[in-house]
């Protein structure tokens, strides 16, 4: 019974921080919601094996990374069919720096959205999307530069 | 952007206002799947009571032998020796008060309408999901009812068998639990589930090791809740009185009348009355 106290702790701790992270990448929470528990339901099939490797909430959010974008995917073409409900990322704070986000380039984006919303180490990043530790900072570095420069904020670059 | 990034991202965090999946759903969904990878076609109904209960299934050798029903204690603690606090949403008022007794906290359960059909689940929660907290922390419940007047908690009727032929009052939203002794009683078919149903407890039949003949092998407890105003029979049979000892007339046959009455009207929190039930011989 050790591995349900874990899971359940796990649960507690990422499953609303990958939501908002899922959120911010697609700015669609329900989709967010579908994938973070799909995801959930996958780790928690095999949480022994899961809970065993060197980043399990890597893992997971991997999983949720590739959920939410089958999600997506399926959605674009519903959207051919019926126009999309009026949703976004009105209601978020600083919308505008999310707007930007979503704009960055998809590694960069996921990189931006694990590291500050998920709040994931760069190791459990790198895990999450199967890069090296190196270019999750690399990615990183050039997201901030990108993003300092669209929002007018080119001084903040020189914090690296 | 850094610093901008990292206050986004914590607000974003704080404002998702998005209610977790309760936590017993997700377990649901994987133990379906695991049991259709298995090869199990017909998955009607999948009792996973949150990774609470572990169910240690003694399978029949022939008649009704029962289940024995261990409760494991499971405890997500954080390193400061505090407990997180579970998600409780979307549980039945009595497994989120037993999730929460469990891992020592206490319950306090407001009753409100709701037009959602999401009756005697848990809505609300104060602290959230994934906080931490002291043991004894009081976790403040709403569940939703399906009935008009807001109440507060009211405490669950016990009856036993000691109360056979008696009527008995409850009210709406109220939890019924009946324990009788000896595992051969069975709950009858007859009753008025549209007043008093099974609530999300069920029937559990706990055996006790070592039984004396004549002096019974375990109890069965069902666990009723009452819906609606209205009356209802519970009864229960049992054709056995011990192994291969036919019952006597009077001891085949057990029932009681419930009274549902409408759940009392009250001001608002914080004073929590304390619940009145009457019994009628």
């Amino acid at each position: 019974m050790r591995a349900s106290i874990e899971f359940e702790a796990f649960y507690l701790r990422e499953h609303a921080r990958l939501v908002a992270s899922l959120t911010a990448l697609s700015g669609d929470r329900d989709a967010a919601r579908e994938a973070t528990d799909e995801a959930f339901v996958r780790a928690l099939e095999r949480w022994k094996r899961v809970a065993a490797m060197e980043s399990p909430a890597g893992w997971t959010y991997r999983v949720a990374l590739n959920a939410l974008r089958r999600t997506k995917r399926r959605a674009a073409m519903e959207r051919r069919v019926a126009p999309p409900p009026a949703m976004g990322s009105q209601t978020m704070p600083d919308a505008e720096l999310w707007d930007v986000v979503r704009a960055l380039p998809e590694r960069q984006r996921q990189a931006v959205a694990l590291r500050y919303v998920a709040d994931l180490t760069e190791a459990d990043i790198a895990t999450a999307m199967r890069i090296s530790r190196g270019s999750v900072a690399s990615t990183l570095f050039d997201a901030r530069a990108r993003l300092a420069e669209v929002l007018g904020e080119p001084e903040l670059v020189e914090e690296l | 952007m850094t610093n901008r990034l990292e206050r986004a991202g914590r607000e974003l965090v704080d404002t998702i206002d998005v209610e977790p999946t309760a936590l017993n759903v997700l377990q649901q969904r994987a133990h379906r799947r695991r049991l259709l990878r298995v090869g199990v076609t017909a998955v009607t109904t999948v009792a996973v009571i949150l990774g609470a209960v572990a169910i240690a299934g003694a399978v029949g050798s022939g008649s009704s032998k029962p289940a024995v029903i261990h409760p494991v204690p499971l405890i997500p603690t954080t390193t400061d020796g505090t407990v997180l606090v579970p998600n409780v949403l979307g549980l039945s008022d009595k497994d989120a008060i037993a999730r929460l007794e469990q891992l020592g906290f206490q319950a306090k359960v407001f009753f409100e309408a709701n037009d959602v059909d999401r009756g005697f689940t848990v809505v609300r929660q104060t602290p959230a999901a994934g906080q931490s907290a002291a043991r004894g922390t009081v976790i403040t419940l709403t569940v939703a009812t399906r009935v008009g007047t807001p109440s507060t908690i009211i405490t669950p009727l016990h009856l036993g068998d000691a109360d056979n032929g008696h009527t008995v009052q409850a009210r709406v939203g109220q939890e019924i639990d009946i324990n009788l002794d000896s595992t051969y009683w069975q709950f009858d078919t007859t009753l008025n589930r549209a007043i008093v149903d099974y609530s999300s407890g069920g029937v559990t039949v706990v055996t006790t090791p070592g039984c004396v003949p004549g002096g019974g092998c375990g109890t069965i407890t069902g666990h009723f809740i009452a819906r609606a105003v209205g009356t209802a029979v519970i009864s229960a049979s049992r054709t056995s009185c011990g192994e291969a000892l036919a019952c006597a007339p009077a001891q085949s046959h057990w029932s009681v009348t419930i009274h549902v009455t409408a759940p009392p009207t009250l001001e608002p929190p914080p004073t929590l009355p304390e619940p009145t039930t009457t019994i009628m011989p």
